[in-house]
């Protein structure tokens, strides 16, 4: 069996994660991940990384739905495995609140997290406007730890790297046999796709330890996620804004709106901006394409577009991805499927 | 003139320094119950004081109202607090000193984990159901002040875990959320079929220590470093009223065979990771011998040890394995922990905690005592209870020695 030469491009949660997939699934294939940006400096790293999914437009809920239950499964066996701190994941309970009673009341993923019930009258007490909250215990995939131990455990794998930025897919032919498109945002470019726009996000990264809990209002825009190493309060959805500095004003407004759902907030210190341009699309693409040129072909699988709620979906997505690149592979190592490409 | 012990002379001193007349002192001395009846004064109503010449001699409202607190533990420390904000206004001087062998960070307290949670079962007294209430309530009341970094103060989630199904405690409706483990919930703790969910507080005993003594010292209380050796020796000193938080060490003071030490010993690691506490209970073994997990405002607390009557405060090693084991294979991530302290305390064990009023005759006058000890593992949980009560008996000596009405007052 010849090997397949598969090229992942792109080195966030998406791409790395995908990779291990594929290390996992195929047999007899070398993987070489290429991008220009690794960790610290992909739009993971500036995520949370807690698993409250966001909904998908576009993709069926029982879809959304297994997506998240398997990221979910997943990173709950590493949590309690010995890889868990190596790995930056732990549990995290907390709120979620709102100001007036949300037409849905229990959403799709609720059996999916741990314990989720309705939050009572005297927790709400703590959350004076108010009136309504979800009480639940999930898990936090800390970005800035959980990319290297990816990055480590595909290299013990032998999985290859390279830093080049791709303008063009055609320069990965005839080297790779299988793309796998993980460029996230640089799809835009990187394929011609202008559905995919920037989602601007900033956030504040900060030391207040004494926080257990995250706090998170329900329209999503205003949260309180403690983590590891740090606090993440945020943000932003500004659409179409591509700048990645921070914003002061911006920064103001985030740290204001983050003492009203936690007071103590006042107190904290060390206070770090990101700003991360998640990749949105209307709805997020997972699947195959064969380009043809001149004769030759490349087999594509995009993977991009998770907008909000990457980290959430990343492995179940992840494996689905690898699913299709296997098909690709029994595809190409049977002689009658590969004219039909 | 009487001869006047050189403690006495200092605090003299201190009274004349707040101008209260020598001649006032060496008359107050010794006639504290040969004090003539008197109408009653509306508390605090310094224009009175003059009209009533026949009190020359004794001036109600001017008196200096000496009280010593034993003991500079979190029952020590919130009791003096708690005592001086009910009824600094109403007495013209209230001399509140503390004397103790031990301050922070030395005493049991700064050894405690702070987790407020009383015992599973219910108290012997029912009256400590309502102090646990009250303490609660008041340290959650503080949770959004800004003073809750300093108190050490902090909402804190997770997780009672039991091998099978036992009755819920009394104090479910106290905390927050409370609610039984769901099935998914449990397979992250192999070892255990039952359990609980709650959210609590933690109040961590350094912390809360350090930042009663800036409170008591704001209002002018007074520390002392000294062993005292007995109650007798403090009364001849000239307190007026004695408040025994001596904790553990309560029986050098006055036999008490109810009181016993309950032996901890804690392993403190830095894991920011773990944001719940773990509490497992093993009711054939006994509270505290199972193993638990607090995780503190910047270091986690691991612990499992219970040992009745041991007075031996040095770390043991054997301890040291027994929680170390117990805590890793309740929570295997722990194996990454850097552990950064080793520590050991004393749990004042007693059936029921000791908060009463006792008379000690000394020579021919009798001195106000307070008992306020003996809050076994759960002294934090029900600090502030226990402070309110004891507030309540100094308000009725007072009442009784006739410089103060307790509320509600109509004269």
């Amino acid at each position: 069996m010849d090997t397949v030469r598969i090229a992942v491009i792109g080195a966030g949660v998406i791409g790395l994660s995908t990779a291990v997939c594929i290390s996992q699934l195929v047999p007899q294939c070398s993987i070489t991940v290429i991008t220009h940006k690794f960790t610290p400096n992909t739009t993971s790293d500036v995520a949370a990384g807690i698993l409250i999914p966001h909904a998908y437009e576009g993709t069926p809920i029982c879809t959304q739905k297994r997506w998240f239950r398997e990221t979910f499964n997943h990173l709950s066996s590493v949590a309690n495995s010995t890889e868990a701190v190596a790995a930056g994941v732990h549990l995290v309970s907390g709120w979620q609140i709102f100001r007036s009673i949300p037409t849905e009341q229990v959403p799709f993923w609720a059996d999916v997290v741990l314990g989720f019930r309705k939050m009572t009258e005297a927790e709400l007490k703590k959350f004076p406007q108010y009136v309504f909250g979800h009480a639940f215990t999930t898990l936090k995939c800390e970005t800035s730890i959980y990319l290297p131990w990816l990055e480590k455990r595909l290299k013990d794998r032998g999985v290859l790297f390279l830093r080049r930025r791709v303008e063009d897919l055609w320069e990965l032919q005839p080297s790779f046999d299988i793309v796998v498109n993980c460029s996230g945002l640089g799809s835009r470019e990187l394929v011609g796709d202008s559905t995919v726009f920037p989602l601007r996000g900033q956030v504040l990264q900060v030391q207040a330890p004494w926080l257990k809990h995250f706090i998170r209002d329900g329209s999503g825009l205003t949260y309180v996620y403690p983590g590891v190493s740090h606090v993440t309060l945020g943000g932003t959805r500004q659409k179409g804004d591509w700048n990645l500095s921070p914003d002061a004003e911006v920064s103001r407004d985030i740290f204001s709106r983050c003492c009203t759902l936690e007071p103590s907030l006042h107190r904290a210190c060390s206070i770090k901006e990101r700003v991360g341009l998640r990749p949105d699309r209307p709805s997020m693409l997972l699947q195959k394409e064969v380009l043809v040129r001149d004769g030759q072909r490349l087999c594509v699988v995009h993977h991009y577009g998770h907008g909000s709620g990457g980290v959430s979906v990343h492995w179940g997505c992840a494996l689905e991805a690898a699913k299709l690149v296997s098909e690709f592979t029994q595809a190409l190592r049977t002689p009658a499927l590969t004219s039909k490409l | 003139m009487l001869h006047v012990p050189k403690s006495n002379q200092s605090w003299l001193s201190f009274t004349l320094l707040t101008g209260s007349s020598a001649l006032d002192l060496q008359a107050g001395r010794g006639q504290k119950t040969r004090r003539p009846r008197t109408r009653s004064l509306p508390a605090g109503d310094k224009a009175l004081c003059p009209q009533q010449p026949h009190f020359s001699r004794r001036l109600v409202c001017g008196d200096t109202m000496r009280v010593v607190v034993i003991g500079a533990g979190v029952i020590g420390l919130s009791t003096a607090l708690c005592i001086c904000e009910r009824y600094h206004s109403v007495l013209q001087q209230l001399d509140l000193r503390v004397y103790a062998d031990r301050f922070t960070p030395l005493t049991n307290t700064d050894v405690a984990a702070g987790l407020w949670q009383p015992y599973l079962s219910g108290p012997d007294n029912p009256q400590e159901v309502e102090w646990n209430q009250q303490t609660f309530d008041y340290l959650l009341s503080h949770i959004h002040s800004p003073n809750a970094e300093q108190m050490g103060l902090a909402l804190v989630s997770g997780y009672n875990l039991f091998r099978e199904a036992v009755p819920d405690p009394f104090w479910k409706n106290m905390v927050l959320g409370f609610r039984k483990l769901t099935p998914r919930e449990l397979d992250v703790f192999p070892d255990y079929g039952y359990g609980w969910f709650h959210t609590s507080l933690i109040i961590e005993g350094k912390s809360y220590l350090a930042w009663l003594t800036e409170r008591l010292t704001e209002r002018g209380v007074k520390f002392f470093q000294r062993k005292v050796e007995s109650l007798e020796e403090v009364a001849r000193g000239g307190a007026d009223v004695i408040i025994n938080c001596t904790g553990v060490w309560a029986g050098a003071l006055q036999p008490d065979p109810l009181l016993q030490p309950g032996r901890g010993q804690i392993i403190k690691v830095n894991a920011p990771w773990i944001k719940h506490f773990i509490l497992t209970h093993d009711p054939e073994r006994g509270i505290y011998k199972s193993p638990y997990i607090i995780p503190g405002i910047q270091e986690v607390t691991l612990g499992g040890i219970f040992q009745l009557g041991n007075w031996n405060e040095i770390n043991s090693t054997q301890d040291h394995n027994t929680i170390w084991k117990g805590c890793c294979s309740l929570e295997p991530t722990l194996r990454n922990a850097r552990i950064v302290g080793e520590y050991t305390g004393f749990r004042p064990v007693r059936p029921q905690l000791r908060l009463e009023r006792e008379q000690l005759r000394v020579g021919s006058a009798n001195t106000e005592v307070i008992h306020n000890y003996g809050h076994g593992g759960y002294g934090l949980t029900i600090h502030w209870g226990c402070a309110l009560e004891a507030a309540k008996l100094f308000g009725k000596i007072l009442e009784e020695k006739e410089l103060y009405r307790m509320p509600p007052s109509h004269l």
